[in-house]
């Protein structure tokens, strides 16, 4: 029996309330959440954080303690790995070195022979052309670059034409610009062959730049999902703000319109904003700061700092602040900022409290 | 102008070589001896093949010996893998346990393994013959192979036998067609040193064989109370020329390999 979707609107992925634990260590807890057919998802999360093992329980090298996983609408519990209808790019690649390259694309058609040999032969050049290693089959695995060996490893885990592939950190053995390309292509690659991938990083600007949607993770649990947009905009937690681009934090007491400090005094919130204890995040892309003369507008939040260092990073600024409270604070502008602010003085940074965003933990 | 010390090791690497050969080259020589005894060259001849090959007693223990260590290279082997790949499925602390009792009886002299295996195949009042001769041999060889198949075994990547499930292999599938061939060379290594082991071996064999069932080191053996002829050389060297043709065939790449290092896989 194959576990493959009966209707494209079911999830290709269904985690109901998914856990798994190793002895008394929770490494996934209570994860619930859809993956869409034909979506680029990713799940993201500091090294530790349980998405391995999630990816481990979707292909079934593991099963879950808690929950249930379905695969396009059907239940996965008990269906062995080599049973479903998925595959996997391994982060070490996994290619098999006593094959060729042909002989590892071939592999799962000559396995499930579910194809006469005139197609198999046919359908491995088609692979190859697909991530561009056409000729490349009477290769040794030995004889390929890492770049080429992640090549054969696509092509090989997408010729049975899975309904999901799932990837694991598929881009953290590449040299920087490797990646950079690569991460362009297996976006292409995906919208030609129509496969749900899902892929598994710690990489956010990865996660960013390739995912539809993106699943954050932190200690075993999903914090956030969202877009792209959602999550680096909208951050849930605290822990979202801060693991996804880079955050400013000021803690204190909400009021639903200004947010008390300790030692800072207050700052307007934004329109939505709760009472109690609370974080406020601020992108330090949203931070101008200037001398304080002529004063920012009224509207806009504003708090005096230190300058303590200027970093010229080309195409932005980025300035280290200090806040009364001897707290860091980060500014980022354009380009170069404005003249005639000189290390050690005295400047405002001040920010639109739309742009900022309040979190309760 | 190279210094002394060099020339010096120079030459002492070529005394060793020669030290290892030597045997060698006087068991060849001296099978076309035309002499009654080993010791005295008498000129050219070849009828020591010709005595060789209708000396059916030895000819009989040449067959003993070759059958017990085909049985027990295959078993040493066979049993090698599988220990290799259980234990790879075995917890920590537990594959050092498991590790530990299968290598042990290295380091147990080889005839307290003998005396030990005669007294339980006496305890058993089983009937000594090619079945006693294969287990003792077995004891001998089978540490040798899981030694050499464990290294191996333990080098593969374990990504490889998940993503030959991943594509759809199940249990039997991936050990033929991913574990097997990867494993190919070592366990054509292992299994050629357990048959070199078992076919020379004397101490096990003088415990377990019985009556009919003389290996070929014992027979030699006890042609030494009557005087060596140079029919003892004649084998010998049809034996060297069987185990070069071996080696030059099919052994000598896996066994560096394997022996002198590396993970058995290209590149």
């Amino acid at each position: 029996m194959t576990v493959s979707p009966t209707q494209t609107t079911v999830p290709a992925v269904r985690l109901s309330g998914v856990g798994k634990s190793f002895g008394s260590t929770h490494a996934v807890r209570d994860v619930t959440l859809d993956i869409r057919p034909n979506e680029f998802f990713s799940i993201l999360g500091p090294s530790g954080c349980g998405k391995t093992t999630l990816m481990r329980m979707i292909t079934g090298f593991e099963e879950p303690t808690e929950g249930a996983i379905e695969l396009g609408g059907v239940p996965a519990g008990g269906v062995p790995a080599h049973k479903r209808d998925l595959n996997m790019l391994f982060q070490s690649y996994a290619l098999f070195p006593h094959l060729s390259v042909h002989d590892n694309v071939a592999f799962e058609l000559k396995v499930r022979k579910s194809h006469p040999k005139q197609a198999i032969a046919e359908a491995v050049r088609d692979a190859l052309a697909l991530v561009r290693l056409e000729g490349y089959g009477d290769r040794a695995i030995s004889q390929l670059s890492g770049g080429q060996r992640q090549r054969v490893a696509i092509a090989r885990a997408l010729i049975g034409r899975p309904s999901l592939l799932l990837l694991d950190e598929p881009l953290g053995a590449l040299d920087k610009k490797l990646r950079a390309e690569m991460q362009l292509e297996l976006k292409k690659i995906q919208r030609e062959v129509g496969v749900t991938f899902v892929t598994v990083t710690h990489d956010q600007e990865e996660a960013l730049t390739m995912s539809d949607r993106i699943a954050v993770m932190h200690d075993g649990r999903v914090v956030q999902v969202g877009t792209p947009e959602d999550i680096y905009e909208r951050p849930a937690t605290r822990f979202v703000a801060e693991f996804i681009g880079t955050s400013n934090f000021l803690t204190g007491k909400s009021d639903g319109a200004v947010l008390t400090v300790d030692g800072l005094g207050t700052v307007p919130l934004p329109a939505d904003a709760f009472t109690g204890e609370a974080h406020l995040a601020v992108r330090p892309e949203h931070v101008r700061i200037s001398s304080g003369d002529p004063a920012p507008p009224p509207e806009r939040a504003s708090l005096p700092a230190t300058l303590q260092s200027v970093v010229y990073l080309g195409s932005a600024t980025r300035y280290h602040l200090a806040l009364a409270d001897g707290g860091p604070f980060i500014a980022e502008t354009h380009g170069t900022g404005p003249a005639g602010l000189t290390a050690g003085g005295p400047v405002l940074a001040h920010w639109d409290p739309q742009a900022s965003r309040l979190l309760a933990e | 102008m190279r210094s002394l010390a060099d020339r010096a090791t120079g030459w002492l690497a070529r005394g060793v070589i020669v030290f290892l050969y030597v045997p060698i080259v006087v068991v060849v020589v001296l099978s076309f001896n035309d002499s009654d005894v080993t010791y005295k060259w008498a000129g050219f001849s070849t009828r020591w093949y010709g005595v060789l090959a209708g000396d059916t007693d030895l000819l009989s223990s040449l067959r003993v010996s070759a059958e017990v260590g085909v049985a027990s290279a295959t078993l040493a082997t066979a049993g090698g893998l599988l220990a290799a790949m259980g234990m790879a499925r075995l917890g920590r602390r537990f594959r050092a346990v498991f590790s530990g009792g299968l290598f042990l009886p290295l380091v147990i002299p080889e005839i307290v393994l003998g005396v030990a295996l005669l007294s339980v195949f006496g305890t058993l009042r089983a009937d000594l013959g090619l079945t006693t001769l294969v287990l003792g041999h077995l004891v001998v060889t089978l540490p040798y192979a899981a030694l050499i198949v464990l290294g191996a075994h333990g080098a593969l990547d374990p990504a490889l036998d998940e993503a030959a499930a991943d594509l759809g292999c199940n249990a039997w599938q991936r050990f033929r067609r991913v574990t097997l061939p990867l494993l190919r060379q070592p366990l054509v290594a292992a299994w050629l040193l357990c048959f070199t082991i078992s076919f020379g071996n004397i101490v096990m064999s003088t415990f377990t064989s019985g009556v009919g069932t003389t290996t070929l080191p014992l027979r030699v053996y006890s042609l030494l109370k009557g005087g060596l002829t140079p029919e003892i050389n004649a084998l010998g060297t049809l034996l060297v020329l069987f185990t070069f043709l071996i080696i030059l065939g099919a052994g000598l790449r896996q066994m560096r390999r394997v022996l002198v290092g590396g993970d058995g896989t290209p590149g």
